[in-house]
């Protein structure tokens, strides 16, 4: 676990969130860990930037919140992607692709 | 895009605060409880787990208050937050407010009071086509006999020698005001209207709404009994009755037919609500020496107020020598209408405008003192604020506006101030 941990980089967290919330519904802590095991512990996402982005996404249309139970029968308010959220995550995604390339390719120029 | 969640959103955040902010707190307990159990498993302490949950967390009022931050309307929950802030604290001391208020209102009162005589008289256009093309022709009276007037009406016979003999105008028209009293089944009712030639109408390119406005052969006596109603005394006193055109009115004990309605905002002259044919006798059109009644014409396209005034000039001097005996030294001035319903009071209500700029220039600067001198007493209060944790967005904006708007008053009033 000597893995370094990396500070998201602006407007990631975002595409992060969303992208954890593809496969189904999670609570905060479900989204936490999530993105923690999809980036391999790269991203550690703490609550005090976690809730924020979250609500401001729902308000944004595009996640949807509700309460349900959790694994271990608590309640938990869980997060899911709404249509608008599905086609935001296309474009973040497409996005980021095209920034990443750009930057490799200006890394790679001699 | 999605308006819905972002209204409803702001619905909730502004009417159901209270339930919002207690979901939240929900969410964070259900948070910290499923990462202490998370790192009970993982191994630690009961007690350790939950410290090092409450760590990770950061603190609970700390998040609220980030997620606070980026809720829909939180903006204007700020905003009203400071408007209750700035209430409670004009409340608190209410000399000051009076005189605030007062110095504020007494410059913001004088300056709308001018200003809606400036707009009236200055900028707003006169409600007639091309009205900078109308002009008011007046006689200019022997100095002699009339010492320091410059303007004087004039006679039937002399106005229509203007009009045959003048080409810059295109008409030129004739009219008085007169009283008119319409007997009603009740009182009569006493008008303001006018007496006017047939020209009058197309001088002010100005047509009825309904019906027709007067024909030349109704100028002549006997045939001048037809009236013009304007659209206001038409509504007040007729109902609006479309049908009261061809209808007979009696005016001065006279009976009248109307044949025309004036569409509304139609009131020349002064505030004229009917209309009537100028009919001269005879005897009237050859007199020159009883100067009773107002000319208005129309200058023709391409032709300067500079040509018009040097042919009514010469005009004149050419009917003094006709008729000396009347006409001795009787000239003749062509002025523009606005500025002859404005008059030399233009100058006069640009200087009060300016003047009562610089009264509300000076309130404001009083007023920026009074907040100086009150800024050394809320220095104890913005550090209570501070230390009782405000941050620079609370403590912040109840000062800032207040500074800002103190430095733009010293601004403005600066210049008054040297």
């Amino acid at each position: 676990m000597a893995k370094k941990q990396v500070d998201l980089l602006q407007g990631t967290l975002d595409l992060l969130v969303l992208k954890s919330l593809a496969l189904g519904p999670l609570h905060g802590l479900g989204v936490s860990n999530r993105i923690a095991q999809i980036t391999k512990g790269t991203f550690k996402v703490k609550p005090g930037s976690l809730f924020p982005a979250l609500h401001r996404m729902e308000e944004a249309g595009w996640l949807q919140s509700s309460w349900g139970e959790s694994e271990n029968n608590r309640r938990a308010k869980y997060y899911r992607l709404t249509a608008a959220g599905r086609r935001q995550l296309d474009t973040e995604t497409q996005d980021w692709q095209r920034i990443s390339l750009a930057i490799t390719s200006a890394l790679k120029a001699t | 895009m999605p308006l819905i969640p972002r209204l409803t959103s702001l619905w909730r955040n502004l009417f159901h605060k209270d339930r919002v902010e207690q979901e939240f707190t929900e969410e964070i307990q259900a948070y910290l409880d499923m990462l202490t159990e998370e790192r009970i498993r993982q191994g630690l302490t009961p007690q350790n787990a939950r410290r090092s949950a409450l760590v990770e967390l950061g603190g609970v009022e700390q998040v609220q208050e980030k997620v606070r931050e980026i809720r829909m309307g939180q903006f204007l929950e700020t905003v009203w937050r400071d408007v209750r802030i700035g209430v409670r604290t004009l409340v608190h001391s209410p000399i000051f407010t009076v005189v605030t208020v007062l110095s504020l209102a007494r410059g913001i009162g004088a300056n709308t009071a001018i200003f809606s005589v400036v707009n009236g008289l200055l900028l707003r256009p006169l409600p007639y086509s091309e009205p900078e093309q109308i002009v008011d022709v007046w006689h200019t009276p022997p100095q002699q006999s009339f010492p320091g007037l410059n303007r004087f009406s004039v006679s039937p016979a002399n106005y229509l020698d203007w009009k045959a003999q003048s080409t810059a105008f295109e008409p030129m028209a004739v009219y008085t005001d007169t009283g008119l009293s319409l007997s009603t089944s009740n009182d009569p009712l006493p008008l303001t209207g006018a007496a006017v030639s047939s020209d009058f109408f197309s001088v002010l390119r100005s047509s009825a709404m309904q019906g027709r406005t007067f024909t030349p052969d109704e100028e002549q006596p006997g045939r001048d009994q037809v009236v013009v109603i304007g659209h206001g005394l038409w509504q007040r006193a007729f109902a609006a009755n479309p049908n009261i055109i061809g209808q007979t009115l009696t005016l001065n004990s006279r009976s009248f037919t109307v044949v025309g309605i004036m569409p509304a905002g139609f009131e020349f002259p002064r505030e004229a609500e009917l209309w009537v044919p100028l009919a001269w006798d005879d005897k009237e059109r050859q007199t020159r020496s009883i100067h009773d009644y107002l000319v208005i014409a129309r200058l023709k396209q391409n032709v300067s107020l500079q040509q018009a005034q040097a042919e009514m000039s010469m005009i004149s001097s050419r009917l003094e020598q006709q008729y000396s005996a009347d006409n001795k030294g009787w000239g003749a001035v062509v002025i523009p209408l606005r500025e002859d319903l404005v008059g030399d009071i233009r100058l006069a209500l640009l200087v009060l405008f300016s003047a009562v700029g610089f009264v509300l220039l000076i309130a404001c600067a009083n007023v920026a003192n009074l907040m100086l001198a009150r800024g050394a007493n809320r220095q104890k209060e913005i550090a209570v604020r501070i230390a009782l944790g405000a941050g620079a967005g609370s403590a912040g904006p109840a000062t800032t506006y207040r500074k800002r708007s103190a430095r733009c008053y010293w601004r403005s009033a600066w210049p008054s101030a040297r």
